[in-house]
C-alpha cells in the first residue's frame, strides 16, 4: 500500500516536472511586457496545450505504467447530456458574464446598438459560425491540456486525498501552471492591488471552480472529450460571446475593469454553475456521512 | 470498435511516422530557404516568396497525407476479413466507424503538424503572416473529399473510390483554371499583394458573407461526413464482392 503510494507521487512528480518544464520555457523565455503575458513566440503558443497531453504518455512509458484507463474512450450513447453541458457551460458562462459586467459597468446598454458596432447581424453570425469550427478543428488543443489535467494528474491525486481535496489541488497546480503569463498581466491584466500575486490567487479560485465542472463531466462520462470540448469552447468561442454582448465600442470601459470582467466570468460564474454538478457529485458522500 | 483502432494504430505506426516526414518534407526546404546567410537574402526578406512556400507545404503536406489515407481503407479489402468482421459481436457498423473515425484522426494530426510547422517558420523568419486558418480550411476540405470518396471505396473497391475522387480533383482543377483564365482576377492585385488580397478575402470584418459561407460549408463537410458514414454502412456488404481476393 505504502509502495503503491509513494510511485503514485513518483508518477506525479514526473508529470508535474514533464509539464511545466516546456510551459514555463516559453512562458519566461518568449513573453514580453507589450503583450501582456501573451507569447512571442508563435510555435509556443501553439504548442504551450499539447504539454500536459505530452507528459501524459510520456510519464505513462517513463514509470511503466502502461496504457489502462486513459478515459480517450467517447462513450457518447448515454452521455449526450454530459457532452452538451461541456459545450454549453461556457457559452452561458459567456453570456451570464458579459450581461453581469454591463449591468455593472455600462450605462446606458443598448444591444442593438452592440450589433451594429460588431457589424451587423451576418457579420455575428458569420464570427459564431466560424469559432465553432475552429472548436471543432482544434479539439486537441482542448484534449492536450484535459488529457493531462484531467485524465492523469486528478485520478492520480484521488489515490492519495479525497475527491473534493483533489479536485482543489489540481486547479492549484493548473493555476500555477500559467503564473508566469499573469505575472505580465494576462487574463486578469495589470490594473488591480496586490499586482501579479492576486491574480495568481484569483486564477487558483478560478482553476479550481472551473477544474470542478470538468471532473464532473469527466467523471460522468469515464471520458476525456466532454471536458476537452469545453474546454476549448472556453478558449476559442466563451469571450468572444461576452465582447458581443459586452459590445466593442465599450472596449475602453472593459479595459478600466480589466479585472472586474475574468472575476466575473472566471469566478463567479463557473461557482453558481458548479455548485449543483459538486451536489450531484458528492452526493453519495454527504448521504453516507448524514 | 477501440479493438479495430488499436489494431489499425498499431499496423500503420511506422507507415504513419514515414507519411508523417514526408509530409514535413517541404517544410524542411522552406526551414532550410530561412536561415540566414551573410551574403544572400533569404525567404524570409521576400514576403511574396515566404508565403507562397508555406502555402505550398502546407498543401502538399494534406496531399500526402490524405494520399495515405486511402490506404487504410485498402488494408481490410479481403473477402475473408469481410465476412469475418460481419459475423464477429462488433459487426459492420464498429468496422466502419473504426474506419471513419482513424481517417478523422489522421486528418487532425496532419493539422496539428502543419499548425506547428507552421509555428516554428513564423518564428524562424520573424514574419506576421500565419496560415492556420489555411490548415482548418484544408481539414474541413479534406473530410470532405473522404466523405465523398469512402462510401465509392466500400462499395466498389479502393481502385473505383480512387477513381471517384480522380474525377472530383479534376473537376475542382478544371473550375479554378476556367476562373483563373476567364475570370475578374483584379481581386488579388498584384504580384506583392496577391497574398495579402487572397487572405483579406476571408477577413471577417470586409467580408463576412464570404466567412459565413464558408464557416457553413465547414460545418456541411461534417454532415457529409456522418451521412457518408451511414451510407457506408449500408453498401459496405455488397462492395464485399468487388473484392480482387
Amino acid at each position: 500500500m505504502q509502495n503503491d503510494k509513494s510511485l503514485t507521487v513518483k508518477r506525479i512528480i514526473i508529470f508535474l516536472i514533464l509539464t511545466f518544464v516546456p510551459a514555463y520555457f516559453f512562458e519566461i523565455v518568449t513573453v514580453d511586457k507589450d503583450t501582456e503575458g501573451y507569447l512571442t513566440s508563435v510555435f509556443g503558443g501553439s504548442s504551450l496545450m499539447l504539454y500536459p497531453a505530452i507528459a501524459n504518455v510520456l510519464t505513462r512509458l517513463i514509470t511503466k505504467e502502461g496504457f489502462g484507463k486513459t478515459y480517450l474512450r467517447i462513450n457518447f450513447k448515454g452521455n449526450f447530456k454530459y457532452y452538451l453541458i461541456g459545450a454549453l457551460f461556457p457559452i452561458i458562462n459567456g453570456i451570464l458574464a458579459g450581461a453581469i459586467f454591463s449591468v455593472c459597468y455600462i450605462h446606458p446598454y443598448s444591444f442593438s446598438e452592440n450589433i451594429d458596432e460588431a457589424g451587423g447581424m451576418t457579420a455575428i453570425l458569420a464570427s459564431i459560425l466560424m469559432l465553432i469550427d475552429i472548436t471543432i478543428a482544434e479539439l486537441f488543443m482542448g484534449f492536450g491540456e484535459e488529457f493531462g489535467w484531467r485524465a492523469y494528474l486528478t485520478p492520480k491525486l484521488e489515490t492519495l486525498m479525497p475527491s473534493p481535496l483533489a479536485i482543489c489541488v489540481n486547479g492549484i497546480i493548473w493555476a500555477l501552471w500559467h503564473a508566469p503569463l499573469i505575472t505580465l498581466g494576462y487574463d486578469w491584466g495589470t490594473n488591480y492591488p496586490f499586482f501579479p500575486y492576486l491574480g495568481i490567487l484569483s486564477m487558483c479560485v478560478a482553476c479550481i471552480f472551473i477544474s470542478m465542472i470538468f471532473t464532473y463531466i469527466t467523471k460522468k462520462t469515464d471520458s476525456v472529450w466532454p471536458a476537452a470540448l469545453s474546454h476549448t469552447v472556453v478558449d476559442v468561442i466563451m469571450s468572444t460571446i461576452s465582447v458581443i454582448i459586452i459590445g466593442v465600442q465599450n472596449e475602453e470601459i472593459f479595459n478600466q475593469h480589466d479585472y472586474a470582467y475574468p472575476v466575473i466570468g472566471m469566478i463567479i460564474c463557473p461557482l453558481i454553475i458548479s455548485i449543483p454538478m459538486m451536489f450531484s457529485m458528492f452526493r453519495k458522500n454527504l448521504q453516507n456521512k448524514a | 470498435m477501440y479493438g479495430l483502432l488499436y489494431k489499425d494504430f498499431i499496423i500503420n505506426r511506422k507507415n504513419m511516422l514515414i507519411v508523417s516526414l514526408a509530409a514535413a518534407f517541404m517544410y524542411i526546404l522552406e526551414f532550410a530557404g530561412l536561415i540566414p546567410s551573410d551574403d544572400s537574402t533569404n525567404t524570409s526578406d521576400m514576403p511574396f516568396l515566404f508565403q507562397t512556400i508555406n502555402v505550398i507545404s502546407t498543401v502538399s503536406a494534406f496531399m500526402v497525407i490524405g494520399m495515405f489515407q486511402n490506404s487504410i481503407y485498402e488494408q481490410d479489402e479481403k473477402k475473408k476479413y469481410a465476412y469475418y468482421i460481419t459475423a464477429s459481436e462488433a459487426g459492420i457498423r464498429a468496422h466502419v466507424q473504426e474506419k471513419y473515425l482513424f481517417s478523422y484522426l489522421i486528418s487532425v494530426f496532419c493539422m496539428i503538424q502543419c499548425i506547428l510547422l507552421n509555428a516554428l517558420a513564423i518564428d524562424i523568419a520573424k514574419n506576421e503572416y500565419n496560415d492556420s486558418t489555411l490548415c482548418v480550411m484544408l481539414f474541413f476540405v479534406q473530410i470532405f473529399m473522404r466523405a465523398v470518396e469512402i462510401p465509392f471505396t466500400m462499395a466498389f473497391g479502393a481502385k473505383r473510390g480512387n477513381n471517384v475522387k480522380g474525377i472530383v480533383i479534376i473537376i475542382i482543377f478544371l473550375i479554378a483554371l476556367i476562373y483563373f483564365l476567364f475570370g475578374d482576377l483584379s481581386v488579388f492585385g498584384t504580384i506583392d499583394n496577391f497574398w495579402e488580397n487572397f487572405f483579406k478575402l476571408f477577413d471577417i470584418d470586409e467580408n463576412p458573407k464570404i466567412i459565413l459561407g464558408l464557416s457553413l460549408a465547414g460545418l456541411g463537410a461534417l454532415g457529409c461526413y456522418y451521412v457518408s458514414y451511414r451510407i457506408s454502412c449500408k453498401v459496405y456488404l455488397k462492395g464485399v464482392e468487388n473484392y480482387a481476393k
